[in-house]
């Protein structure tokens, strides 16, 4: 029999006992339980919120942030030096429009002919959103107050591909036919100077299924389309159709994981800018990306010094900041509780262990008389402590896969956090982590039962130090007197 | 060879101090049954503790064949007491939650002795003190007095000790058993020339002694025995006590 045999088989010399202290010790090491996986569960979607905003910051128009009426659009010129700025390592402007398209809506016996373009005075769009809240949506195409916005309405050649009708007014429908029936489909056009950004076209994934990526400095008449849109149109790499009155070539053929995506031609800027009437290159928005997020505060503070009233800026990293402020709250009381279990279950096996020592002084007499060193009893009763501990920890696991999610969501619904923390204008929060804050999956995986794991060795060791310090002063001429 | 040379052992209690050994010099011989008599108090105990090196001592020196053991550190003192002792205790003093074998087989665990071997060696130990088949895997407390004994005597020769320390060995035990017991640790010094000191009030087995040493006030009052001529007084199995 070994020291460590003999340490499990001495943990269960009293069953009444060992059941007692295991239960307590499942109690504490439940708590710690849960506060871990609550604690990870919070963090990861308070990070996970920060780092998918990323390091960018807004330039829109004025009203853009505070979802009021729009004012004048910025310029190309005007942006020009906003590249030039220390921490900036990239900019994606990038203009919107929409175009009727060609095919009508069921229920519609006329071609209605209208035309979506940003900042078209007198278009009529509220400023929430209803449906998407996508700065692309059509909620964000209209800008009221835009005194020289660029006007030009458009058609197209192209058949709406999407089950998805927008109406004028930029509402939804769905299923179709809408009620009252909708003049017509419209589709979108986006232009950017990084028209392969996923981003232009409100989608989390876009790739070039055929051709090649168009250039978004260039002027040439070279557009993507959607592969959707492509079957729906008979289109391919080459085909031309026509749209604002000019005839647009498919250099690209791609792929995006939103319908809104799909229902979207990209063209570059310049393109966007001369379909639109071109009227001072004007940049309905840009996304300017900081080199880290550490620069973002300071890259957002020069933008708004060098575009003054002219823009509206908008750093997403505040807007997150704020929005998981109370996560993180929920996050601190969770390692405090954490902490406080850990603690508690130190205190608890410690003195356990205290008492085990003394109940077991004159054994230890007799092993120290028969030439056993310190080392090996103290790992005996060490391995005795490890073994409430694990067995603890056994019940703690127990409770804390039952009870982590409730805890964590009570914890989160208790905090303040909201459900749809991060809207924000009437363009929204703009990053789809901000919102369900509150919707946090609590799971108990391998990195949290490892955790436990070796948090169950420290707790045992730590709580062994005082019965290892009480062993090393046993005595055996002494205990074995005191017959 | 056991030499106790002008042993002296002091505990202080508060302001005053109690000598419990007071200049004590004695010799054992190899192979010799000794008992040491005396009144309760009169440092017996003590002196088996020094021996033992369970204690250390004011001042004196004990050679354990040749070798001071006052000087040593504490690891050589477990080292010591692991190769060169056997206790015996009047309570007997086995584990209580590990079986006869279980017991025997611990002072060899850190011997480097395997573990199959320490089944071995324990249970032919225990059949050589007579406990046999199923007692030999009892918890201790289901065993009587006398089978306590005799694992206790097994697990004290189990390193084959030089020297085993006996402290009122058969305190406990009835007569009839005392003297097995007694009869057991006599046979020791016989078949493994282990020299025996037992400490005793038990008049019967002082009378089976080679040597005897008397005590009173940790003083060594009168000595009985052949000297130093083990083999001869072991050969006819009884001390020479007047």
């Amino acid at each position: 029999m070994s020291v460590l045999d003999r340490g499990i088989r001495n943990a269960f010399r009293n069953v009444t006992r060992t059941i007692s202290i295991v239960l307590i010790l499942g109690l504490v090491t439940g708590l710690a339980f849960v506060m871990l996986v609550a604690h990870r569960a919070v963090g990861e979607k308070a990070s996970t919120a920060l780092s998918s905003v990323g390091n960018t910051v807004t330039i829109g128009p004025p009203g853009f942030s505070a979802g009021e009426g729009l004012g004048k659009f910025l310029t190309s010129a005007e942006l020009a030096p906003i590249a030039q700025l220390p921490g900036v390592t990239g900019i994606n402007e990038s203009l919107n429009g929409a175009a009727s398209a060609s095919n009508l809506p069921p229920g519609n016996s006329k071609f209605g002919g209208t035309t979506q373009i940003a900042g078209t005075p007198g278009s009529e769009v509220k400023g929430k959103k209803t449906v998407n809240s996508s700065p692309r949506s059509p909620s964000s195409v209209g800008a009221p107050g835009s005194s020289d916005s660029p006007v030009k309405q458009g058609t197209t050649s192209l058949k709406y591909p999407g089950t998805m009708a927008f109406a004028t007014q930029g509402l939804a429908c769905e299923p179709q036919p809408c009620t009252p029936p909708i003049s017509s489909y419209t589709i979108y056009f986006s232009g950017s100077t990084e028209p392969t950004a996923a981003v232009n076209v409100s989608a989390s994934t876009l790739s070039i299924v055929s051709g090649h990526a168009i250039s978004g400095t260039s002027s040439a008449d070279d557009v993507m389309i959607s592969q959707e849109m492509a079957q729906k149109n008979g289109l391919k790499v080459g085909s031309t159709f026509t749209a604002y009155g000019a005839t647009l070539t498919v250099a690209a053929i791609f792929t995006s994981d939103t319908q809104q995506g799909n229902d979207t031609v990209i063209t570059s800027l310049p393109l966007l800018q001369h379909l639109m009437g071109d009227t001072g290159s004007p940049v309905f928005n840009a996304v300017v990306t900081a080199s880290s997020l550490t620069y973002l505060a300071k890259v957002t503070s020069e933008i708004e010094q060098a575009l003054g009233a002219k823009a509206s800026v908008v750093s997403y990293v505040s807007d997150a900041e704020q929005a998981v402020s109370d996560l993180n709250g929920v996050q601190s009381i969770a390692l405090d509780s954490l902490v406080g279990a850990v603690v508690a279950a130190v205190v608890i096996l410690f003195l356990v262990m205290v008492m085990i020592v003394r109940e077991r002084k004159r054994e230890i007499g007799i092993q120290k008389a028969i030439g056993t060193p310190n080392g090996p009893i103290m790992a005996q009763f060490t391995a005795e402590a490890l073994t409430f501990t694990l067995l603890g920890l056994v019940v703690g696991a127990v409770i804390g896969v039952i009870a982590a999610s409730p805890v964590t969501s009570s914890l989160v619904s208790h905090s303040g956090a909201s459900s749809s923390t991060g809207a924000r204008g009437m363009f929204g929060a703009g990053s789809p982590a901000l919102t369900n804050l509150t919707h946090i999956s609590a799971q108990v995986g391998w990195p949290v039962i490892i955790e436990c794991l070796a948090g169950a060795v420290i707790i045992a060791v730590a709580a062994s130090a005082a019965s290892a310090w009480l062993i090393s002063r046993v005595r055996p001429a002494e205990v074995l007197r005191s017959v | 060879m056991l030499e106790v040379r002008g042993v002296t052992k002091s505990f202080g209690t508060g302001d005053t101090t109690v000598t419990a050994v007071d200049n004590l010099s004695m010799t054992v011989y190899d192979g010799e049954f000794a008992a040491i008599v005396g009144r309760s108090g009169s440092g017996k105990s003590t002196l088996m503790n020094l021996v033992g090196a369970l204690e250390q001592p004011t001042s004196g020196m004990i050679f354990v064949d040749g070798r001071d053991i006052t000087v040593l550190d504490q690891g050589e003192l477990v080292q010591y007491r692991r190769r060169s002792i056997g206790f015996v205790f009047q309570s007997y003093n086995l584990i209580p939650n590990l079986s006869p074998i279980e017991n025997v087989m611990l002072p060899m665990e850190f011997m480097g002795v395997a573990k199959d071997e320490r089944r071995e060696r324990a249970r032919a130990l225990l059949d050589q003190v007579e406990l046999t088949g199923d007692k030999q895997h009892r918890k201790p407390g289901k065993l009587s007095g006398g089978e306590q004994q005799r694992v206790a005597i097994a697990r004290a020769i189990a390193n084959k000790p030089k020297l085993i320390l006996a402290d009122e060995p058969a305190g406990n035990l009835d007569t009839q058993t005392s003297a097995t017991i007694i009869e057991l640790l006599r046979s020791l010094t016989h078949s493994a020339g282990t020299t025996v000191i037992a400490v005793t009030h038990d008049l019967s087995l002082a009378d089976q002694a080679d040597r005897v040493f008397r005590l009173q006030d940790g003083r060594l009052t009168d000595t009985n025995g052949p000297g130093p001529a083990p083999s001869a007084a072991s050969a006819d199995g009884r001390g020479s006590r007047s």
